[in-house]
């Protein structure tokens, strides 16, 4: 250790004192009520899908239409995975913060940059055979009444705002891995040469 | 194993109780937030401490573990002022000064200020710099080669000489 780089820093919190290891048993750390309130968030997410689509499901059962029910319940099938990788991600989440700040940094951009990139997969990918099928059956059942074109015409819009929506989602994530795939070649770029 | 774990944390509050306290309050301009920050860099250092193997001193774990922390506080706060890379201190402490600018405690605050600003790994060789860390301790707790630690740390110290009376580099800090 050298001398303090200016003056009166290091007489600044002289008192300080750590916390008591009992204060940390029960505490949640800003990280983990971060994570905490992000899951939360997105659980919610899906029991309302869930909800929703359970109850699309029930009308359709009510009524005798089993095949309009196929869509709904594969939509919560896939609300049901899409919770269940979201709760595997997270207990999979490495956590090493004595780890030197470039390795904590570098691990945790990749591992941000690696779970945006697999969006299509583990977030999308489970929701699109329920999304398919409803639109599939919907459309078939329209057709059944009153011919393919009015079917087809009628399903375009929303299926485009669906998939639409599914192509956004992606593309914004790709977005963001990029974004941090690039400060990832920054930090390598500054391990390497200063 | 219990014993060691409660030895160790005992002895870290003794010796980097104050540096964690400064670096809290450097990363976090909210007094309650930074008491907030910094009761969370405590837990964390409790419980890595289980994992304590001795690979590395415990001055560098717990700095590694500080740093570590208070970098995730600042990547997760709603709102970030927007960064500065090193080129732009000098601009930086230019606007963020004042005729009074040559008061002391008012230099630690624009210095905190000027952390707050800066990505977290150069926040971080600031911080360890005026914690008076130089060399090979810094390398060790930042990951960075100590060449690429000290030319860094370089680039930085430069920007500050012109607004701060800094002391020399030494043989110590290369």
């Amino acid at each position: 250790m050298s001398k303090p780089g200016l003056d009166g820093w290091a007489a600044l919190a002289g008192d300080a004192h750590f916390a008591a290891p009992d204060a940390c048993t029960a505490r949640a750390t800003r990280f983990e009520r971060v994570i905490r309130r992000r899951n939360g968030i997105e659980y919610a997410a899906g029991v309302l899908v869930i909800a929703l689509f359970g109850a699309g499901a029930i009308a359709a059962f009510a009524i005798g239409e089993w095949l309009l029910a196929l869509g709904p319940l594969l939509v919560i099938a896939g609300a049901v995975v899409l919770m269940w990788n979201l709760h595997r991600r997270g207990s999979n989440l490495e956590r090493h913060p004595e780890d030197s700040c470039v390795a904590h940094l570098r691990r945790q951009l990749a591992h941000q940059s690696a779970a945006l990139r697999s969006v299509p997969v583990w977030y999308i990918g489970p929701l699109v055979p329920g999304v398919l099928v409803f639109f599939g059956t919907v459309t078939f059942k329209v057709a059944q009444q009153a011919g393919w074109s009015v079917a087809l015409s009628g399903i375009a819009g929303p299926a485009s705002g669906a998939l639409g929506i599914f192509a956004a989602v992606i593309a914004l994530n790709r977005w963001a891995a990029s974004r941090l795939d690039r400060q990832i070649a920054d930090l390598d770029s500054l391990i390497r040469h200063g | 194993m219990q014993t060691d774990r409660h030895a160790l944390y005992a002895k870290a509050g003794r010796q980097f109780a104050p540096a964690v306290a400064r670096l809290a309050r450097a990363f976090e301009r909210d007094a309650e937030k930074a008491r907030d920050l910094e009761q969370d860099i405590h837990c964390e250092i409790w419980r890595s401490l289980e994992r304590f193997d001795g690979r590395c001193s415990l001055k560098t774990w717990v700095f590694r573990v500080a740093h570590n922390v208070a970098a995730e506080h600042v990547a997760h706060a709603l709102r970030q002022p927007a960064k500065i890379g090193i080129e732009e201190i000098d601009e930086f402490l230019v606007q963020n000064g004042s005729e009074a600018q040559a008061a002391e405690a008012h230099a630690l605050d624009r210095v905190a200020e000027l952390i707050r600003r800066l990505p977290a790994l150069d926040a971080q060789l600031i911080l360890l710099w005026l914690e008076g860390e130089a060399g090979q301790d810094i390398a060790d707790i930042t990951g960075l080669s100590p060449g690429a630690a000290t030319t860094r740390l370089h680039r930085i110290r430069v920007q500050l000489a012109r607004h701060f009376e800094i002391p020399p580099e030494t043989g110590d800090e290369r």
